[in-house]
């Protein structure tokens, strides 16, 4: 993980809180994640939580182009 | 070749103009600038305006006021820098030996858009992913403060150093100096920034004139000159240091040799502050510190009004405020009056060499999209 933030105030319209991550990968390849909150009042927010994710193919095969975050829960991608 | 030189500045006190209109307001500036030039609306020749989000035509708009008409007038639109890019076009435009006076204007009214931040492109990669202007930094905040170990508290210095200085200016936005605890325990608004780290959304007009310095003696005999006036666009780098805004190293580097002076020559500076953490990677860019060693450069004091180089000596853009297309300009005209000794107040001790720089943008795979760094001497 290069660095994050956890957003509290976002455009207008858009649910906060989310949090974006930079995560750095081989061959000069960065990626930008946002993991989505929901209601700030609820007690099951993904916010400050550990996940477990990788990045996946993407379609174009250009991962500079597009990515996909997969959530890895009980060591199988959902 | 013919140099640049600034003989008027004016401003509006920045903050909330609640139902101003672009071309009272810009023109109130104008009036200013005019006044302290010593020069009647007739003789510009042309003039440039920044401005980001008031629809068409802002210059006209504001000439307008004057019963101004047919000069050239370029209105620019380059993000925060809006401001700094007007000047820099105007600047060029005397240098080119095609005007002897220009008028150099920038103006915003944000209180349109209510609190919150600002708006960028709803089509960009990262703003799609929710990047926005706080976030942006705030991401670089957190990895300099991995990398260098910095504490909110030192963050928040910055701030407090800001409202020390806008206490201290008429013009600002802000007048109530802040503690380290106010600044930490405000609403947070993208970890580690909270409200108080950010700049706010403002109102306001500042205006100069840029002369040739073949008229300049017509008109002043305490002439300020522009050594260098540079703006650079980004360079397309998916992966870079957050550390170092390297848009500003771009344009520093060009602006030091075109002024043909460095660091130690520095009297002061007015930079891009528009979060707290900017001004500490500022103080790194320009030659301040060593990287790393921002926060100490802050905590020895040099950098407060009485030190050894003033930084944001009229409360910067956290507390002076930050009218996106007006703040360029005001940073010159605050330099204009601190070189001339009529900063009254917040006056710093017979500067002689003024370093500008502000930043614009917002937009994926560069660190910033635009960057004008002036520097201007007695």
């Amino acid at each position: 993980l290069y660095s994050y933030t956890v957003v509290r105030v976002g455009r207008k319209g858009e649910l906060t809180p989310y949090a974006l991550g930079a995560a750095d990968f081989p061959d000069d390849v960065r990626v930008l994640a946002k993991i989505d909150g929901w209601a700030p009042d609820c007690p099951d927010s993904p916010i400050g939580r550990t996940v477990v994710a990788g990045v996946a193919s993407s379609p174009s095969g250009d991962p500079r182009a597009d990515y996909r975050l997969v959530v890895i829960e009980g060591g199988e991608p959902s | 070749m013919t140099r640049a030189v600034v003989i008027g500045a004016g401003m509006t006190p920045f903050g909330k103009h609640l139902g101003a209109k672009i071309g009272p307001l810009g023109a109130a500036a104008v009036s200013a600038a005019l006044s302290s030039a010593g020069l009647g609306i007739a003789g510009i020749q042309a003039a440039t305006c920044g401005n980001v989000l008031g629809g068409m035509l802002p210059g006209q708009r504001i000439l307008r006021e004057f019963g101004v008409s047919d000069i050239p007038i370029v209105n620019v639109e380059n993000a925060c820098s809006s401001g700094g890019t007007a000047l820099h076009l105007a600047t060029r435009m005397i240098e080119s030996g095609e005007y002897d006076i220009v008028l150099a204007v920038g103006v915003e009214i944000l209180s349109v858009l209510g609190s919150g931040v600002l708006p960028l492109d709803p089509d960009d990669t990262e703003v799609l992913q929710g990047i926005n202007m706080p976030a942006s930094y705030a991401m670089r905040a957190q990895r300099y403060m991995h990398e260098y170990k910095l504490t909110p508290e030192q963050l928040a210095l910055v701030s407090v150093k800001s409202h020390e200085n806008g206490a201290r200016n008429p013009y600002a936005q802000f007048s109530t100096p802040w503690t380290v605890e106010d600044v930490v325990n405000a609403k947070m608004i993208a970890d580690p920034l909270t409200l108080y780290m950010c700049c706010p959304n403002s109102d306001g007009a500042a205006a100069v004139v840029v002369c040739s310095d073949r008229v300049a003696p017509r008109y002043t005999t305490r002439p300020v000159y522009v050594r260098a006036s540079e703006l650079v666009s980004g360079h397309f780098r998916p992966v870079r240091d957050l550390t170092a805004p390297e848009t500003t190293i771009t344009a520093r580097d060009k602006a030091f040799a075109a002024a043909g002076v460095g660091p130690a020559d520095l009297d002061m500076i007015e930079c891009h502050d528009a979060f707290a953490i900017g001004e500490l990677f500022y103080y790194e860019i320009f030659g301040l510190a060593e990287k790393g060693e921002g926060a100490g450069l802050l905590t020895s004091g040099a950098t407060k009004i009485d030190g050894r180089i003033p930084v944001n000596p009229s409360g910067g853009l956290l507390a002076r405020g930050h009218p996106l297309g007006a703040t360029g300009v005001a940073q010159v005209a605050e330099a204009f009056w601190q070189l001339r000794g009529e900063a009254e107040g917040r006056q710093i001790t017979n500067p002689r060499v003024a370093l500008t720089h502000v930043t614009g943008g917002g937009i994926s795979g560069y660190d910033n999209g635009a960057c004008t760094v002036h520097i201007l001497t007695t």
